[in-house]
């Protein structure tokens, strides 16, 4: 497991929680894993597992997903169903070993029951030279309550699809990301949501920020039944363009059939803001600290929406 | 301190600055004045380094120094301090850690220890009370939401905070109520050492009745065209520039 840990020493502070469960290239490693079983139900089937969160209070999972190996490539399942009346915080880190070539597919579901709660933190840091495609699809049920972080630091070309479906009244959600394609990096973020029933909220922030020759893509859909009326919804994607040849694709979309809803949309995409790194380096800060401190600025919106401060620590050592 | 000989400088081609001579010397305080358009601004860019402009000829030494090669941040370091006409809105960037940064940038330059946390947040309370800013300065972005006034203001905040040798103030006073343009120029008078200077960009004699120049000099048409002690700004009041420039 030595190439495990060194591919994830870096997330060592979430490797000590009372449940990490270890995956290799699909495949659950229950000798490298460790769970509560009062708290945690899994059963695996070849690349399929299914995790049941069933304890009352929060339960903590962090999930470890290493695809290694030259000319890798694999394709997992994972269900998460949270059970009525629970909540459960899930940490995943998607990681690769630096050898050629390797592609990681992971199709994810999650289940909300009936008054639940899911803080669902997806954090991309794999190798340079991996493809990654997620999908995740949440099912939400009534009075749940879903808040998805995805953050796609580093890989090749990465592609996070996310479709949330609003199965019942009162099913909240709150979706942030953050793209940080660099060289020549394709990330891509795509999400549907669907408001299918009334008096559902969503919330959503995305931002890529785009350097050297990358390029990052954001589409997202919010969609409303003709019934779901006072459906709320906010969609926002502001992103930046650090660099003269990196590219941002925006499309945000909204589908609304329904009256007396509130939505609302906004994209924007710029480039650092010219005189505010003039007024720093008449203040003595050098140009690229200047840049770095601008760049935090705008990280910040996202990260400080992660739950804990670990987490967002975390994330601005590994943007460092 | 600072010698400014023979500067021309231009902006896409066009030559804004045609033959500056300036020479400030420790302890005092200079007024520029001039109609709109002679260059006032620009020669305070160039002073800080702003690369947007081009010096074609001529020399500025700063303590003996060529700064000419240096660049915006590192003439900051060595003492160079300019108060913007308008400053920089910097949302998600809050003042502690802005100005936490630019004075740990400074001390590094000089190869001195920086504050302390602690030393560091009482000289933020202590300045901020001189200047009559609120609390919650620290954690406000910098300049983010600020009005007018209180931009002018957060900006002689930082001058205090850095204690430059040498602070431009860019048209400190535009945009200033009387109240709050009494407050800035206490705030400078109180900063003012006899090693310190300043060079005071105005429109208006008004702010040279709290902050008292020893020289005032005329820009026009990039040059300087006249150089007098403050009686210069109350001539100027009365008559304007025409009988200058003819």
């Amino acid at each position: 497991m030595n190439t495990i840990h060194n591919v994830t020493s870096r997330y060592s502070a979430l490797l000590t929680k009372p449940t990490v469960l270890v995956f290799e290239n699909a495949l659950y490693i229950p000798h490298a894993s460790k769970y509560d079983t009062n708290a945690v139900m899994i059963e695996t089937h070849d690349t399929t597992t299914h995790i049941s969160v069933i304890a009352s209070q929060i339960t903590e999972i962090t999930i470890v997903h290493v695809t290694q190996g030259n000319n890798a490539q694999s394709h997992a399942h994972i269900h998460y169903t949270i059970k009525e009346n629970t909540a459960a915080q899930i940490t995943e880190i998607h990681c690769s070993t630096n050898e050629t070539s390797k592609i990681s597919s992971i199709e994810t579901t999650l289940s909300l029951e009936k008054n639940s709660q899911c803080e669902y933190i997806n954090i991309q840091d794999l190798g340079t030279d991996t493809e990654c495609a997620q999908t995740i699809t949440v099912q939400q049920e009534q009075n749940s309550q879903f808040t998805a972080h995805v953050y796609q630091l580093q890989g090749d070309i990465l592609h996070t699809t996310l479709n949330i479906d609003k199965n019942d009244t009162q099913a909240h959600t709150a979706l942030y990301g953050l793209s940080y394609p660099k060289s020549t990096q394709r990330f891509e973020c795509n999400t549907l949501v669907k408001h299918n029933c009334t008096d559902c909220e969503t919330v959503e922030n995305f931002k890529i920020l785009a350097t050297d020759q990358s390029f990052g893509v954001f589409g997202g859909m919010i969609y409303v039944a003709p019934h779901a009326v006072r459906t709320i919804a906010k969609q926002s994607n502001k992103n930046m363009l650090l660099s003269p040849n990196a590219r941002i694709f925006s499309k945000p979309q909204l589908e609304i059939y329904a009256d007396d809803v509130s939505c609302n949309h906004g994209s924007s995409t710029g480039q650092l803001n010219e005189d505010a790194l003039w007024y720093m380096q008449a203040r003595g800060i050098a140009p690229e600290q200047a840049r770095q401190l601008l760049i935090q600025a705008v990280v910040c919106e996202i990260t400080d929406m992660l739950p804990k401060e670990e987490l967002r620590e975390l994330i601005n050592s590994v943007l460092r | 301190m600072l010698q400014i000989s023979n500067l021309h400088a231009s902006i896409q081609g066009k030559e804004i600055l045609k033959g500056i001579n300036l020479t400030v010397n420790k302890g005092e305080i200079h007024a520029i004045m001039g109609p709109n358009g002679s260059g006032k601004s620009t020669l305070s860019s160039v002073l800080a380094g702003r690369d947007v402009y081009t010096v074609t000829q001529g020399e500025i030494t700063f303590n003996g120094k060529n700064i000419l090669p240096l660049a915006a941040h590192e003439r900051a370091c060595e003492g160079i301090f300019l108060a913007f006409q308008y400053p920089v809105e910097i949302p998600g960037v809050s003042m502690t850690n802005f100005m936490k940064a630019a004075i740990d940038a400074q001390y590094v330059y000089r190869n001195e220890e920086p504050p302390t946390a602690t030393e560091f947040l009482k000289k933020m309370k202590a300045m901020r009370t001189m200047l009559g800013l609120p609390e919650k300065l620290n954690n406000r972005s910098v300049n983010e939401g600020f009005s007018g006034g209180e931009k002018k203001k957060n900006d002689i905040f930082q001058m205090a905070m850095l204690e430059p040798q040498l602070a431009i103030l860019d048209e400190t006073d535009s945009g200033l109520d009387i109240d709050a343009l009494r407050i800035v120029a206490d705030g400078v008078n109180q900063l003012k050492t006899p090693n310190n200077a300043y060079i005071v960009i105005t429109h208006y004699q008004r702010l040279l009745d709290y902050i008292v120049p020893d020289f005032v000099h005329i820009l026009y048409d990039g040059k300087i065209i006249k150089t007098g002690d403050k009686s210069l700004a109350l001539e100027l009041e009365e008559k304007g520039y025409d009988w200058l420039i003819q």
